[in-house]
């Protein structure tokens, strides 16, 4: 599989075509078979329209930028010009299309990539397993058998199975970096509201933020240098890092923390204060913006709503307005608390908390008690959600295993650092991506998660 | 500093308390004019236990029992 370094860089100096990537890539979509229940509309018309138009631009001389040529795909909530935005609802089947493309597409599309398919999601991004009632459950490319995470477990399935070297997701309280640490590849939720949200379906406003997936390091900095408009420059200061501790330390694989430990020998433990207040409140925020955002709809249409999404909705809608209040200005108290991460460039924790849950049996244990792993895979990455900081997941190196992520929290507005330290631990062997193989996966790993 | 009032479900200070029971849900739906079907109750009444739950750590200023 080609990375998207690769595949802008052999097309801008005319290796190879850009039609002939794209058509790659759709051969590989339909070879599929949707295996993954990743894709929901392969876009096969537009993409042979915009990779000739790649082509087009390099044989009048004209730099198509710096994705060029590259494939990729969008969780179903992006807007996409001409087709309905499902957000992975039923719905929304019949709503008129959207008129143009989302800010990020655009972005995208103007330095060259071209959009070949939308992907699964759990309905209206609810959700940690990408469990969805109108296209089925997305899986793992490690092991079918599993979750790939969510709620963009469609955008990760794809990257992590090969279908396209990039794809954009978003992530409310851990929807991008959960599905990457169980499918095993990179994906970095932005500093909030650093990257556009024009044009994207929400789930609960004050917490969403769009985020993209990649096989590497290197790809991610290209790819976020495109949605950001930034460079990352090259650092030369040592990067200061420091180990999240408290309750980050519990709830995680033994593998997670030696690694941590690995990573960052004697560096300082930070704690960030009430984090169990944090993750509740920010439950409480999300269930209450998503009420709102479909009270409309669940008045005139409920029954076309997935249930379990339904009644998680309408209880939202339910929550009295003073608690949410109160939960937002417990945010704001966490948020403060937390800007004394700052005092480092890298802050080392889990991602998701262990390896991808049976769908057979998606639960997970937390405190010693069975829990859906719908709802609380994301026990590590709601928090950092509530601090407005980026975090990054990383896939721990373990070829044959089934993946297990890092979240790597820097300060706000420190993406490049983020992917420097990423590039630095990718290059000495200790992150980095292991294509999905027949997996001879030890005994332990096949009992429920 | 935002007024407070006792919370029925849990004992505890706090803002108005999540409805739990079928009375309160209907009453609170009943304000916002969004029916909620009888079939759909104990899925309501499941997920708001939960926010209840969550509301419960959110309160208590050390957190109180729930994940």
């Amino acid at each position: 599989v080609l990375t998207a370094v690769e595949i802008a860089a052999a097309v801008r100096n005319g290796r190879t075509t850009a039609v002939a990537i794209v058509e790659r890539c759709l051969a590989g979509i339909h070879a599929d078979g949707n295996r993954l229940v990743a894709v929901t509309r392969i876009l096969v018309d537009r993409a042979r329209g915009e990779a000739r138009a790649i082509d087009a631009a390099i044989a009048a001389g004209v730099d198509p930028g710096p994705l060029a040529g590259v494939p990729y795909g969008v969780k179903d909530l992006f807007d996409v010009a001409g087709l309905a935005t499902t957000a992975g609802s039923a719905v929304f089947d019949d709503a008129p299309p959207a008129a143009s493309d989302a800010e990020a597409i655009r972005r995208l599309r103007g330095a060259g990539a071209v959009l070949v398919a939308t992907l699964n999601m759990d309905e209206f991004a609810y959700g940690f397993a990408t469990i969805n009632a109108r296209h089925g459950t997305t899986r793992n490319p490690h092991d079918l058998t599993r979750l790939a995470g969510g709620s963009s477990g469609g955008s990760a399935a794809a990257v992590a199975g090969g279908l396209m070297p990039f794809t954009l997701g978003s992530d409310t309280n851990g929807s991008v970096r959960v599905p990457a640490s169980l499918t095993g590849i990179f994906g970095i939720r932005p500093t909030h509201g650093a990257l556009p949200m024009a044009g994207v379906f929400p789930l609960a406003e004050s917490l969403d933020d769009i985020g993209p997936f990649a096989r590497s390091a290197a790809d991610l900095q290209l790819i976020w240098e495109a949605l950001s408009g930034t460079t990352v420059a090259a650092g030369t200061s040592p990067i200061r890092v420091a180990r999240l501790g408290g309750r980050f330390r519990d709830n995680a694989d033994p593998e997670q923390l030696a690694a941590i430990d690995r990573i960052a020998p004697g560096s300082p433990i930070v704690e960030l204060p009430e984090i169990r207040r944090a993750r509740s409140a920010g439950y409480l925020i999300t269930a209450a913006e998503a009420g709102m955002v479909h009270r409309a709809a669940l008045a005139t249409h409920a029954m076309r709503f997935d249930p379990a999404t339904r009644d998680r909705l309408i209880a939202g809608a339910l929550l009295p307005r003073g608690l949410y209040d109160m939960a937002q200005a417990f945010r704001a108290d966490f948020a403060r608390k937390a800007a004394a991460l700052a005092d480092y460039d890298v802050v080392l924790a889990p991602a998701a908390p262990c390896i991808a849950p049976p769908i057979a049996d998606p639960w997970i244990t937390i405190d010693g008690e069975r829990r859906m792993a719908r709802r609380d895979l994301g026990i590590h990455t709601q928090p950092i959600s509530m601090t407005g900081l980026p975090s990054l997941a990383v896939p721990l190196r373990r070829p044959g295993r089934l993946p297990l992520g890092l979240q790597l929290i820097g300060r706000a507005g420190g993406e490049p650092a983020l992917l420097r330290f990423a590039a630095m631990l990718e290059a000495q062997g200790v992150i980095g991506v292991s294509p999905p193989t027949d997996l001879d996966v030890a005994d332990e790993e096949r009992m429920p998660a | 500093v935002r007024e407070v009032q006792l919370s029925s479900s849990t004992g505890r200070v706090g803002p108005e308390p999540v409805p739990v029971t079928d009375g309160a849900i209907a009453t609170a739906a009943a304000v916002i004019g969004l029916p909620v079907a009888a079939s759909y109750l104990p899925g309501v009444r499941a997920n708001l236990a939960l926010l209840a739950g969550h509301a419960d750590i959110l309160l208590a200023p050390t957190g109180g029992s729930a994940c």
